[in-house]
């Protein structure tokens, strides 16, 4: 709806002049975003040093893996992420009054109202590393295959929204684990690993994190040419089915906050 | 149809009580005992247009919780609540754009920014077009008289400023209906009488519905003439303010200024003695004997000059709390 | 007394957040497990070149969980944001008890829960994935094993409360603590152990004092060390300890006349 548009677009605005207004903070975040960036590649870099091949992913292609991970979480972190450490505190502070007397869907508010642009760093550094990355090792993907790629990294961008949403909920049931949302960041770290590496262990337990393996590895594979259709077609899947479910927890969930506050 | 309707509205809440010390917390670790909090128990009562309300009552009274439940925040246990003919509860977008909730002590100003970003915010939210925006704005920030302060940082303005520029924030889109908890709290003599003058403005320009909950009793007597008394989540008495002293205090004051000196002693039979300081004196004596003990000042001393008042509205109402009358 | 009566009432704290205290945990418990089940797979039954076996490295990153939760002290944000920024620092100055030591009995409490939790986890993944952690030592390197706990914990809350020191210059320090936190990461030990980086980067993280609170405790208790090798590291601990000191006092009495000047 329009008036949604317009609100975004008022948003984008007002987060643009805060960052203005506050331009030592937005350099010392850039900062933080550049340091976490590389702490990404050498993290990657290390575990395969010594490893040529890991079940059946080359060197290279986990390489690749965690720096699209690396870019879906520049954007993540630039659109969404801050939200969720500002409903931890909305919460605590008795603040979620004022968003629901809104005429507006508070999901939608408590989701998008801050924006950090100074982590957008993490999305131009991990672009860098991915074409250096792709140009070091030799592969050339199509355009077919770059636009598959950008377009599926959009589902697996809702699909973490989706995920943060669904546990973030529970603060409002236990208003106290406010630092769930640093959880949530290790808990999306889980998509650097592709499914492989958890299906090899035969460990039931960890089959539970499966869904999360598909976020950034599904759109990976089309980069170095080794797409899997059905992989595709369960992130998509998992995608939709995660954002409905979310959304309808967080009714849920809102509900119990209105009757028993 | 009134613009506010209750009927027989109840809210109860579970809560748990914790034992003091280290033992208290380590068994509260495995077990937990509930208990049930009656906060709102069976009120009912209707609003027109146009009315300004005051809901007194100490804390915990479940005025707060009223208002939440009137402006769709809490779903009640039981009862019915209908505002500006809507189900408040189903929140529906066109009746909270007409509405407002200010809750004293929240911020929702964008602290590095100026106020005027914030409102520009409020106005795509509540969906408030071009000029309607400017004409409200231009009115709200005259009355407030904050036209001046719109475009600095709010993190350097003073907090009446900053108060100022909240209110007008929750209310660009000019509501119908306002519900104001606690406007005043923490805002010094001063900027408490600017505000009351601006809720007044508005209720009479605008003809606008608004509640009011405050615990000091002049923001009340100032601006209201319908209170609603909570208690224990009971509505004790709605009505008149003038009204509550014939209803619930027993005794009058009668003041006195005598124009021959008396003993202090001399009127101490008369009733209890609240002031006396010649040539002026004041008594506390029983409603009913009011009347009769005039008459018998006049008869028997040499008065310049004589009253009859009711006790302090505040005295009163303090009174009906601390000793419980139901 | 006091210094006990701060202690326990912190400890009354944790229990009321029980809830909160789990999840502060899961992190470096989540980051472990997916790095053991990494190895597995890239190891498959193979040994590493330096004679890292897959039995050492689940050893070695069970270990990091408990390590990274009880050794890694969060007490620069509290010192930075609450105790500089909003002024909460001046009732700290009025006690009788140093304001190092007031934090530290603070703080200790919460690590120690978080060590509790740490401890359960490996005991039920003895259970889940067999016993890994072989409990070799000596009596001689158990007490030295203990030394080099002790003295990791100082380094670290010295270090972290000498950071949040720095809020009495600086407004905003995340780019500077992000920085750090990423370095100590990679040179802690946290993504794989030390011996098994390249040389180059090897030698340099030997420069830092990160793998003394979190690399050397935990390879200590793996029994990785001869007597005399413990004491060097024992050696190294005390002198990054006192550098740490001296550092936080320097920041202290420096950073305490510009905050009683400025009147806050």
């Amino acid at each position: 709806m329009q008036q949604y548009i317009n609100i975004y677009r008022r948003l984008l605005k007002i987060n643009f002049a805060e960052l203005l207004a506050y331009r030592a903070n937005f350099i010392s975040h850039l900062i933080s975003s550049c340091c976490w960036t590389l702490f990404q590649i050498i993290w990657i870099n290390l575990l395969t040093y010594k490893n040529q091949s890991i079940f059946g992913w080359k060197k290279e292609d986990l390489i690749i893996l965690t720096i699209s991970y690396v870019i879906l979480s520049g954007f993540h972190h630039c659109f969404l992420s801050k939200n969720f450490r500002e409903l931890a505190k909305i919460i605590d502070y008795g603040q979620l009054d004022s968003y629901l007397v809104k005429p507006v869907d508070e999901q939608f508010l408590l989701s998008l109202t801050k924006v950090e642009y100074s982590q957008l760093a993490r999305f131009l550094l991990g672009t860098v590393a991915l074409i250096v990355t792709l140009s070091k090792f030799q592969i050339y993907p199509s355009l077919i295959q770059i636009l598959s790629y950008i377009f599926l990294m959009g589902f697996g961008l809702v699909t973490i929204y989706s995920i943060w949403l669904l546990l973030s909920s529970l603060m409002i049931w236990y208003p106290q684990i406010n630092n769930l949302v640093g959880f949530l960041f290790d808990l999306t770290g889980v998509s650097r690993y592709p499914k492989e590496m958890i299906l090899k262990t035969n460990n039931y337990a960890i089959f539970f994190f499966l869904p999360i393996t598909l976020i950034a590895a599904a759109p990976s594979r089309y980069l170095f040419n080794k797409a899997i259709t059905g992989d595709t077609f369960l992130l998509v899947l998992e995608c939709g089915v995660l954002f409905i479910i979310s959304r309808l927890f967080w009714k849920f969930s809102l509900r119990f906050y209105t009757s028993a506050s | 149809m009134s613009i506010i309707q209750v009927e027989n509205l109840s809210k109860s809440f579970k809560s748990y009580k914790k034992a003091p010390g280290l033992i208290g917390s380590f068994k509260s670790f495995f077990k937990r005992k509930y208990y049930e909090k009656k906060a709102v128990n069976n009120i009912s009562f209707n609003i027109e247009e146009g009315e300004l309300i005051g809901f007194i009552g100490p804390n915990g009274a479940g005025k707060t919780t009223t208002l939440k439940c009137l402006s769709g925040l809490i779903y009640p246990t039981s009862g019915k609540v209908s505002v500006l003919g809507y189900n408040p509860f189903e929140r529906k977008s066109d009746f909270l754009k007409q509405i407002s909730l200010v809750m004293g002590q929240k911020n929702q100003l964008w602290w590095d920014l100026p106020p005027m970003e914030t409102f520009l915010l409020n106005k795509e939210i509540y969906g408030v077009n071009n000029k309607d925006f400017e004409d409200n704005l231009e009115e709200l920030a005259e009355l407030m008289e904050v036209k001046d302060v719109l475009n600095v940082q709010v993190r350097k303005l003073s907090l009446g400023q900053r108060m100022k520029c909240e209110l007008i924030s929750q209310m660009i889109h000019k509501p119908k209906v306002l519900f104001l908890d606690e406007p005043t709290i923490g805002l010094d003599v001063v900027m408490q009488q600017r505000l009351r003058k601006f809720i007044r403005t508005y209720n009479q320009r605008y003809h606008a519905t608004i509640i009011l909950t405050s615990h000091y009793m002049e923001d009340v007597e100032a601006l209201c003439k319908r209170v609603i008394i909570i208690d224990y989540g009971k509505k004790i008495y709605d009505g008149e303010l003038t009204t509550i002293a014939q209803k619930f205090s027993q005794h009058k004051i009668i003041t006195i200024v005598f124009n021959k000196q008396i003993v202090r002693k001399d009127i101490e039979n008369l009733g209890v003695v609240k002031f006396f300081d010649f040539p002026k004196a004041a008594i506390l004596v029983k409603r009913e004997e009011a009347n009769k003990i005039l008459s018998q000042i006049l008869n028997e001393f040499p008065v310049a000059d004589i009253n009859i008042q009711e006790q302090d509205i505040q005295k009163i109402i303090r009174e009906i709390f601390t000793s419980g009358i139901i | 007394m006091r210094a006990l009566r701060i202690f326990l009432l912190h400890c009354q704290r944790i229990f009321e957040y029980r809830l909160k205290s789990f999840i502060w945990f899961l992190a470096p418990l989540m980051n472990s497990i997916f790095l053991i089940v990494f190895w597995r797979a890239a190891l498959n039954g193979k040994s590493t070149v330096t004679g890292w076996t897959m039995s050492d490295m689940t050893a070695y990153y069970l270990l990091l969980a408990v390590a990274s939760t009880f050794l890694n002290s969060h007490v620069e944000d509290g010192v930075a944001d609450e105790d500089i920024r909003q002024g909460d620092l001046a009732r700290f100055l009025l006690k009788p008890i140093s304001y190092y030591w007031i934090k530290f009995c603070e703080e200790t409490p919460y690590r120690l829960l978080q060590c509790v939790y740490g401890i359960i986890f490996v005991l039920i993944s003895t259970l889940v994935w067999g016993n890994f952690l072989k409990f070799s030592l000596s009596i001689e390197n158990t007490i030295l094993f203990i030394m080099i706990v002790v003295l990791a914990y100082f380094i670290s809350f010295t270090y972290k409360l000498s950071l949040g020191l720095t809020a009495f210059w600086f407004k905003d320090a995340k780019g500077l603590h992000s920085a750090l936190d990423v370095v100590a990461l990679i040179f802690g030990g946290a993504i794989l152990p030390i011996q098994l980086f390249p040389d180059y980067l090897q030698k340099i993280a030997y420069l830092t004092p990160f793998p003394y609170i979190i690399y050397y405790p935990i390879t200590a208790f793996q029994n990785k060390y001869s007597i005399n090798i413990l004491f060097q590291i024992i050696g190294f601990q005390f002198f990054w300890l006192s550098i740490m000191l001296i550092f936080n006092r320097v920041l202290w009495n420096k950073g305490i006349k510009i905050f009683t000047a400025a009147g806050r």
